[in-house]
C-alpha cells in the first residue's frame, strides 16, 4: 500500500465532490429562504406599512382638527385667531377629516400668536350643517360664532346674523358675536336698525371695536 | 510488528477453498435445489448467475458431499480445446487414459454412454460453461441424451451469455437453478462468519451496521467483490496501523477507509 497518500488525496476530493450537491442544496434553501423574506418584506409587509402609512397620514389631520384646525376661507386673516376648541371634541365627519392636503393653508395668528392650520372647506354646505347639528346638541358658542364669521365672509348675511343672534342668546358678552350681527345687519341693508342696536351696546359696554366699528358705518366703510 | 488487519485482510483472498465455504440463507436454498435436482431423471441442469455469486465454490461443495455417494466429476476449469474436453471425459468414463497419438471417435462415446444406461449415472459438473462454444455444447447435449450422463452446467449471467442460455439451453428440458447477488443481510452474515472462523471476533465486532450498509451498497452483494472490498479495506488499515496509528481505531473501521477502499476498486470516482 504505497499509493496511500494518493489516495487520501482522492478521497478528500471524493469528499468535497460528495459534499457539493448538499452545499448546493443548503445554500438554495438559505437563498429561497432570504429571497421569501425579502419578498415577504417587500410586499405583504410593505402592503401592512402602507395602509399604516396611511392611517398615520389620517391620523394627524384628525387630530389637527379636533385639536386646532378652523376650516374657514384662507383669505380671511381675522379668523386665524379663532379657538381652537372650536372644533369639538366630537369626532368630525369623515368628508371633513379627508380633505386633500393641497388645500390645506398654514396661517399664523398675529394676535394670539397661534399658528392655525386653516382648512379651505369650499362649498360643502354639509361641513356646516354637521357644526349647526352639533351647536344645536351642545350650545356650545365656539361652534355657533364659527358659523356666524364663516357665513359672513361668504356673504350669507342672512345667516350670519341668525348664528350671530344664536350666540348672543347663548351668551350675551362675547362682543365678536355682537359685531357680526351688527355688520350683517347693515350688509343686508337694515343700516339704521344696525346703527341703534351698535349704539346700545356701546353705551353697555363702552367697547372700543364698537366704536370703531360705529365710525366706520356712518361713514359707509364697511 | 505483524499488524492485527493482516489476518483479517488474508481471510478475504478470493478463493475457491471449501474450508472457507459459509453457509448462508440463499447458497443453502440453491444447494438444496441443486441436490434435489440431481435426482430427478434430468438430463442437464443449468446454474447460473452474475460473476461472483458463488456459483463455483456452491459446485465444489456439492461434488465434495456427494462424491462418496454419486459418481461426480468437477470440471472447474473448461477445456482449451474439444480434444482435451473428450480426452478428459474419456477418462472420466472409461476410468482409462486415452493412449498417446489418438483421438476420441465421438459416435463411438456416445454408444459407450448409451451402453452404460441403466449401469451407471455419471454426474460432470462442467463450471465456466460459457466458454464452451455452441459446437461443443451440442455435443454434451448429445452425450447427456444418453441418460447414462447428467451435465451441471454453471454458466455466468452476462446479457449476451444469457442470450445463449435461452438458445441452447432453454429449448432442453432442464432444471434451472439461480443464484442471485446476495441481500444485505447475507453479506454482512458472510462478513462476520468469515472473520469469526478465523477467530478475528474484535474485528468483526468493529464492522457496524453502517459499514456493512455501504459495503454492501458499493459491492451491491457481489461476493467476489465483497472479498476485494474487505481486502483492501484491511490492507488500507493495516497500513494505518504500522505507519500512522493515529488516524485509526480499534473500535470501528471509519467509513473515509471504506470510501478510500472503494476509490481504489473503481467503485467510485472523484
Amino acid at each position: 500500500m504505497y499509493e496511500i497518500k494518493k489516495l487520501e488525496e482522492e478521497w478528500r476530493k471524493y469528499r468535497r465532490k460528495k459534499r457539493l450537491p448538499w452545499m448546493i442544496a443548503v445554500l438554495f434553501i438559505a437563498g429561497s429562504t432570504l429571497f421569501g423574506y425579502y419578498w415577504w418584506q417587500t410586499h405583504v409587509s410593505l402592503n401592512g406599512n402602507t395602509s399604516n402609512v396611511v392611517e398615520k397620514k389620517k391620523v394627524p389631520v384628525a387630530l389637527q382638527m379636533h385639536e386646532s384646525s378652523v376650516f374657514l376661507d384662507t383669505q380671511i386673516d381675522e379668523l386665524a385667531t379663532y379657538p381652537k376648541k372650536i372644533v369639538s371634541d366630537n369626532p368630525l365627519p369623515e368628508e371633513i377629516s379627508v380633505q386633500p392636503s393641497a388645500n390645506k393653508v398654514e396661517t399664523t395668528s398675529s394676535k394670539q400668536g397661534l399658528a392655525i392650520e386653516v382648512v379651505d372647506i369650499g362649498k360643502n354646505d354639509k361641513a356646516y350643517e354637521e357644526v349647526a347639528k352639533r351647536f344645536r346638541l351642545g350650545h356650545d358658542t365656539d361652534d355657533s360664532l364659527f358659523l356666524a364669521k364663516a357665513y359672513y365672509l361668504k356673504g350669507n348675511y342672512k345667516k350670519a346674523e341668525y348664528w350671530a343672534l344664536q350666540t348672543n342668546t347663548v351668551n350675551p358678552d362675547i362682543e365678536e358675536s355682537w359685531l357680526i350681527f351688527v355688520k350683517a345687519k347693515y350688509k343686508q341693508g337694515k343700516r339704521n336698525e344696525a346703527i341703534h342696536i351698535l349704539d346700545t351696546y356701546i353705551r353697555k359696554t363702552q367697547s372700543p371695536e364698537g366704536k370703531t366699528l360705529l365710525k366706520k358705518i356712518k361713514k359707509g366703510e364697511i | 510488528m505483524k499488524s492485527r488487519y493482516e489476518s483479517a485482510k488474508n481471510v478475504f483472498i478470493d478463493s475457491v477453498d471449501l474450508e472457507d465455504y459459509i453457509e448462508l440463507e440463499s447458497s443453502q436454498a440453491a444447494y438444496r435445489q441443486l441436490e434435489h435436482s440431481i435426482g430427478k431423471p434430468l438430463k442437464m441442469i443449468l446454474l447460473f448467475g452474475r460473476p461472483g455469486t458463488g456459483k463455483s465454490i456452491l459446485l465444489n461443495r456439492l461434488q465434495n458431499k456427494l462424491e462418496h455417494q454419486r459418481e461426480i466429476h468437477y470440471f472447474d476449469t473448461p477445456a482449451v480445446n474439444e480434444k482435451e474436453f473428450f480426452q478428459k471425459l474419456f477418462k472420466v468414463l472409461t476410468k482409462k487414459s486415452l493412449p498417446q497419438n489418438t483421438e476420441v471417435n465421438f459416435s463411438a462415446l456416445v454408444n459407450y454412454c448409451k451402453k452404460l444406461r441403466g449401469k451407471r449415472e455419471i454426474i460432470i459438473i462442467l463450471d465456466e460453461a460459457q466458454m464452451y462454444g455452441a459446437e461443443m455444447m451440442e455435443k454434451i447435449r448429445l452425450l447427456s441424451d444418453s441418460r447414462a450422463v447428467k451435465f451441471i452446467v454453471s454458466l455466468h449471467k452476462t446479457d449476451d451469455e444469457d442470450l445463449i442460455a435461452k438458445e441452447h439451453f432453454q429449448s432442453r428440458i432442464w432444471e434451472v437453478v439461480e443464484l442471485k447477488n446476495a441481500s444485505f443481510q447475507d453479506q454482512s452474515s458472510y462478513i462476520h462468519k468469515k472473520l469469526l472462523k478465523k477467530n478475528l471476533f474484535e474485528i468483526a465486532n468493529s464492522i457496524k451496521v453502517r459499514d456493512l450498509k455501504l459495503i454492501h451498497k458499493f459491492t451491491r452483494g457481489n461476493f467476489r467483490e465483497c472479498n476485494k472490498m474487505m481486502y483492501t479495506i484491511f490492507e488500507i488499515c493495516e497500513y494505518y496501523d504500522k505507519n500512522e496509528p493515529t488516524k485509526i481505531t480499534y473500535e470501528r473501521i471509519p467509513v473515509r477507509i471504506i470510501e478510500m477502499a472503494a476509490l481504489k476498486l473503481g467503485y467510485i470516482n472523484v
